[in-house]
C-alpha cells in the first residue's frame, strides 16, 4: 500500500462564511429589538407624564402640551376595519372568478393586473383619492346619503354630516383598494389547496357552481380566509401616505363616518417635522409605539393562523 | 440475452496490472439516527484498477455503503458510521481527515447527471481550481484531457463555452465523470450512474467505465445485474444491510456460494 | 329555475368584483396619464424643483431618489442574501432560525413610517441633521426582509443533488453555496432584489423624517436629499398650480418606473426558463 500524502489545503473560508451569514441573520433580531427599544425610549417622557391616560385621552393640543392617543387610535382602527369589510366581498369575488370561473388563459394576465395594484405606491393612492375619488364620492354618494340614509335610525348617524369627500369612510375605501390584491392572492392560494375531488364530487351530485363554491369550497377554507383578513387588517393599520391625504387630519372623534378624522400614521407624518417641543415629539413617538404594538399583535396572529392552516 | 450468455461474451481485457488492494472496508456499521442501523459489520476489499460492483435489492444498503467511502453522508445530520475504512494508510472515517481532500481523492458520480449551472469548460475547471492554480494554457490542457478521457471531447470541443445544461443526458453524465477524473482521484464511486439514461447512453457509459479501469479504481452501485455482469471484475452482493457474498464477478454470477445470492442472480427474488 | 338564477347572479357578482379591481387600476393609471402627461417635458429632467409657484423640473428629486434607492439596495442586498443563506443552509429548522424568520416577517410588515421614526432617532439625531444616508438606511431596512425571504425561498429550491455533486468533488461548503447554489437560482435572487427596488422606490413615509427634502441638486448623501416621493407629497398638498402639475408628472414617472420593474421581474424568470 502506498502512503497517501494529503494535499494541504487551508479552508478557513467555511467558518468565515458561516459567521458572516449568522451575523447578518442575527442583525434582524437586533433591528427588531432596537426599533422597539428606540420607540420605548422616545415615548418615555410622554408615557411618564400622561400615564395610562395617554391611550384613552382624546385631548391633543400642542399649545397646552396635552396629548392623548385616542383620536388617532380611533381613526386608525375604524378606517382599517371599514377597509377590511369592504375589501372582503370584492376580494372573494375576484379570487373566485380568477380561480374557479374564468378561462385559464385569462386568469394569469388578470391576476397580474390585480397584483400590480399592490405595486402602486401609497402616495399615488393618496393623490388619486384626494383629487379624483373624494370629489366624486362627495357628489355621487355623500350628497345622496345625506338625503336618504341620514334619517335612518342608528346607522343614520354614520352617514350624516357635510359631504366633504375626505374623512373616515373615504380613508376606509381607499385602504380597501390597497389591501385588495393581498387579500385576493391569499384567498386564491387557499382555494388552490382544496382538493379537486371535493369539487368533482359535489358537481357530481348535480350542484351548481354557486352551490359548490358557497357550500363546499368556502367552508373548507374559512380558516385561511380569516388569516388573510387579519393580515390585510395589519397592512391597513400601518398605511400612512394614502391616509394622510384623504382622512382630513382632524384631531377629533365624530359619530359620522363622513367627518374628517386622523390616524396614528397620518398624525405622525403631518406633525413630526413641525413638532413644537420635546413633549410633542415624545407623544408622536408614543403614537408610533402604540402602532407598533398593534401591528405586531395583529400580524403575529395572522402569521400563526396562516401557518397553522398551511401545515 | 441470458445472463450466462452475457458472461460468456464478456471479454476479460488483459489484466496487465497485478491485483493490488486499494481500499479496505472493515467491520463497517452505519446508522440513520440512534435507532436505525442500516449496515451491519460489512468487510470487503476494493482492488486497484478493477471495477467492483455492489448489487442487491433496493434498500439493501449498497448505496449507503458507497456513500460511506467518501463520507458524503455527512451532509446530513444524524447519520454516522462506525468501523474502519482504509484508503492506503489513510483512515477515511477518522474525524481529523479533511473531508474536502478526501472527496478529491475519492471522486463520486451520482445517479442523476448533475452538471453545474455554468459552461462545459467551467464545469471541468471548477474542480481543478479548488486545488490548483493553473495558467490558462495548462487549464485548457487539463480540461481537454479530462474530456478526452471521458470520451466527450469530440462532441463538445466546438461548444466548450456554452451551458452544460444544453447537453443530452448521456453527455451530461460523461461530463460529470470528466469533472471527477479531472481531479485525478484514486477511486471513483458511481451511484447507479446509468439509471436515468436511455439504453444507448447507458452503453456509452459502460464502455467508458471499462476504459477508465485502466487508470482508476472504480466502485459502482447498480440495480441492474446485467450491468454488473458486463462491466465489473468483482461483485459484492448485499442484502438487508449485510454483505452476503463478495468475489470475482464470474464466480458470484456462475457459482455463488450463498443460497440467497444464487436466488438473486438467477432472478427468483429481488 | 331559482337555482339557475342564483348561480347566474353569483357569477355576475364575481365578474363585477373583478371589474371593480381592474377598474381601479385602469382609473388610477388613466388619471396619472391624463394629469401627468401635460407636464412631461425635458425641463422635468434638467431643471431643479422651483420655488413656490415658479416653473422648474424634478431633476434634483429624481437624482436624489436614484442615489438613495441605489445606496439602500447596496446596503440591503449583501446582508439580506447572507441572512437568507443562513436561514436556508445553516439555521434550517432550528429554534433560532424559526425566531429569526418570525422577526423577519414582522419587520416586513412593520409600518414603514415606524422605520422612519427609528432611523430618525438612530441616525438623524446622532448626525444632528437630516441626510441622504438616513434616507438610504431607512430604505435598506425596508428592502432587507424582502431580500432575506426571497433568498431563502430560492435557496430551498436548489436540488440536493447539486449540493451532493459539489461536495463530491471536495468543494468546501461555502463554495458550494456561493459558486453553485447562488448561481443555480441567480434569476430568482435578482428578481427578489428588483421587487425590493420597486417597493422602496415609492416609499414616502420613511423618508419624511430622514432624508427630508431639498430644493437643491445634491449628490452628497451627507446633506438632506431631494427625492421624488416627498416632493410629490409636498407639491401635491400645496396651493400652487405649477407645483401640483409637477407632483402629477412625478407621480406618473414613479408609477411607470415601479410597474415596469414589477413586470420585468415577472418576465425575467420566464425568459430564463424558455432559454434553457
Amino acid at each position: 500500500m502506498t502512503a497517501i500524502s494529503l494535499r494541504a489545503l487551508p479552508w478557513q473560508g467555511d467558518d468565515l462564511f458561516r459567521r458572516a451569514c449568522l451575523t447578518s441573520a442575527g442583525l434582524i433580531s437586533v433591528l427588531m429589538f432596537a426599533i422597539l427599544l428606540s420607540l420605548c425610549i422616545g415615548a418615555w417622557p410622554a408615557l411618564e407624564k400622561f400615564g395610562v391616560g395617554f391611550f384613552f385621552s382624546s385631548e391633543w393640543n400642542p399649545v397646552t402640551k396635552e396629548f392623548g392617543a385616542a383620536n388617532a387610535l380611533y381613526g386608525t382602527l375604524v378606517s382599517s376595519v371599514i377597509a377590511v369589510f369592504l375589501a372582503l366581498p370584492v376580494g372573494l369575488g375576484i379570487a373566485i372568478f380568477l380561480s374557479e370561473l374564468c378561462p385559464v388563459w385569462l386568469s394569469r394576465p388578470l391576476s397580474i393586473a390585480i397584483e400590480l395594484l399592490a405595486a402602486v405606491p401609497s402616495i399615488i393612492y393618496g393623490m388619486w383619492g384626494l383629487f379624483v375619488f373624494a370629489p366624486w364620492f362627495s357628489e355621487g354618494f355623500q350628497v345622496w346619503a345625506g338625503e336618504h340614509l341620514s334619517e335612518l335610525p342608528i346607522i343614520g348617524q354614520l352617514f350624516s354630516g357635510p359631504p366633504m369627500g375626505v374623512g373616515l369612510l373615504t380613508s376606509g375605501i381607499i385602504l380597501a383598494f390597497m389591501i385588495l390584491p393581498i387579500l385576493t392572492s391569499l384567498i386564491k392560494e387557499a382555494l388552490s389547496t382544496v382538493p379537486k375531488v371535493l369539487r368533482e364530487a359535489t358537481y357530481g351530485i348535480g350542484a351548481t357552481q354557486f352551490e359548490v363554491i358557497i357550500k363546499v369550497l368556502l367552508p373548507a377554507i374559512k380558516g385561511p380566509i380569516f388569516g388573510a383578513l387579519i393580515l390585510a387588517l395589519g397592512r391597513a393599520l400601518g398605511e400612512t401616505m394614502a391616509i394622510t391625504f384623504v382622512i382630513g387630519g382632524a384631531q377629533s372623534i365624530e359619530s359620522s363616518l363622513f367627518m374628517p378624522a386622523t390616524s396614528i400614521s397620518a398624525t405622525i407624518a403631518e406633525q413630526f417635522n413641525e413638532a413644537t417641543g420635546d413633549m410633542h415629539i415624545s407623544a408622536l413617538i408614543g403614537l408610533g409605539l402604540v402602532l407598533f404594538m398593534i401591528t405586531f399583535i395583529v400580524m403575529g396572529t395572522a402569521r400563526v393562523l396562516l401557518r397553522r392552516k398551511a401545515q | 440475452m441470458s445472463l450466462v450468455a452475457q458472461l460468456k461474451d464478456y471479454q476479460q481485457p488483459q489484466q496487465v496490472k497485478p491485483l493490488v488492494q486499494r481500499m479496505d472496508i472493515r467491520d463497517l456499521n452505519f446508522y440513520y439516527g440512534k435507532d436505525k442501523q442500516v449496515l451491519f459489520d460489512v468487510s470487503m476489499p476494493i482492488y486497484q484498477n478493477r471495477v467492483t460492483a455492489m448489487i442487491g435489492p433496493s434498500g439493501c444498503g449498497k448505496s449507503t455503503l458507497l456513500r460511506c467511502l467518501n463520507r458524503i453522508y455527512e451532509l446530513y445530520p444524524h447519520q454516522y458510521a462506525e468501523g474502519n475504512v482504509m484508503l492506503g494508510e489513510l483512515s477515511v472515517l477518522d474525524r481529523k481527515v479533511d473531508l474536502n481532500d478526501l472527496r478529491a481523492k475519492i471522486g463520486m458520480v451520482f445517479q442523476k447527471p448533475t452538471p453545474f449551472p455554468m459552461s462545459i469548460y467551467d464545469n471541468i475547471a471548477f474542480g481543478i481550481k479548488l486545488y490548483e492554480r493553473l495558467s490558462k494554457k495548462d487549464m485548457d490542457h487539463r480540461v481537454k484531457e479530462a474530456l478526452q478521457q471521458a470520451q466527450l471531447w469530440n462532441e463538445v470541443k466546438d461548444k466548450l463555452h456554452s451551458e452544460a445544461s444544453g447537453l443530452s443526458g448521456g453527455q451530461q453524465q460523461r461530463l460529470c465523470i470528466a469533472r471527477t477524473i479531472a481531479l485525478k482521484p484514486d477511486v471513483i464511486l458511481m451511484d447507479e450512474p446509468t439509471s436515468a439514461l436511455d439504453p444507448i447512453a447507458t452503453q456509452g457509459i459502460e464502455e467508458l467505465i471499462t476504459e477508465l479501469r485502466k487508470e482508476y479504481t472504480i466502485v459502482i452501485v447498480t440495480h441492474n445485474m446485467q450491468q454488473a455482469a458486463r462491466i465489473s471484475d468483482f461483485t459484492a452482493f448485499m442484502y438487508l444491510g449485510e454483505l452476503i457474498e463478495f468475489g470475482e464477478t464470474k464466480q458470484v454470477f456462475q457459482n455463488p456460494v450463498n443460497d440467497r445470492t444464487r436466488k438473486y442472480v438467477s432472478g427468483t427474488f429481488g | 329555475m331559482i337555482r339557475k338564477f342564483k348561480n347566474q347572479l353569483f357569477r355576475a357578482m364575481c365578474v363585477l368584483a373583478t371589474l371593480i379591481g381592474l377598474g381601479i387600476l385602469v382609473i388610477i393609471l388613466f388619471t396619472l396619464f391624463q394629469k401627468g402627461m401635460a407636464g412631461m417635458s425635458w425641463s422635468l429632467f434638467t431643471e431643479v424643483t422651483p420655488g413656490p409657484g415658479g416653473e422648474g423640473g424634478l431633476a434634483n428629486a429624481i437624482v436624489g431618489s436614484l442615489i438613495m434607492t441605489l445606496l439602500g439596495i447596496v446596503i440591503a442586498a449583501p446582508i439580506g442574501i447572507l441572512a437568507g443563506t443562513w436561514l436556508a443552509e445553516y439555521g434550517q429548522h432550528s429554534k433560532t432560525a424559526d425566531t429569526i424568520r418570525f422577526l423577519n416577517g414582522m419587520l416586513m410588515s412593520a409600518p414603514s413610517i415606524l422605520i422612519g421614526l427609528f432611523v430618525y432617532e438612530m441616525v438623524v439625531v446622532f448626525m444632528g441633521h437630516f441626510s441622504g444616508w438616513a434616507g438610504a438606511i431607512s430604505l435598506a431596512i425596508i428592502a432587507l426582509p424582502v431580500i432575506i425571504s426571497t433568498t431563502e425561498e430560492m435557496l430551498k429550491l436548489v436540488p440536493i443533488t447539486l449540493r451532493e455533486a459539489g461536495a463530491g468533488l471536495g468543494t468546501p461548503r461555502w463554495k458550494v453555496t456561493v459558486k453553485l447554489s447562488y448561481r443555480a437560482v441567480s434569476t430568482g435572487i435578482i428578481t427578489g432584489i428588483l421587487l425590493s427596488v420597486a417597493r422602496i422606490s415609492g416609499e414616502t413615509a420613511p423618508l419624511l423624517f430622514t432624508a427630508l427634502n431639498s430644493s437643491f441638486m445634491t449628490v452628497n448623501p451627507n446633506e438632506p436629499m431631494a427625492n421624488l416621493p416627498v416632493t410629490i407629497y409636498q407639491f401635491a398638498m400645496s396651493p400652487y398650480d405649477s407645483w401640483n402639475q409637477l407632483a402629477w408628472s412625478g407621480a406618473l414617472l414613479i408609477t411607470m418606473a415601479i410597474l415596469f420593474l414589477n413586470i420585468i421581474s415577472r418576465v425575467l424568470p420566464q425568459l430564463k426558463k424558455r432559454r434553457s
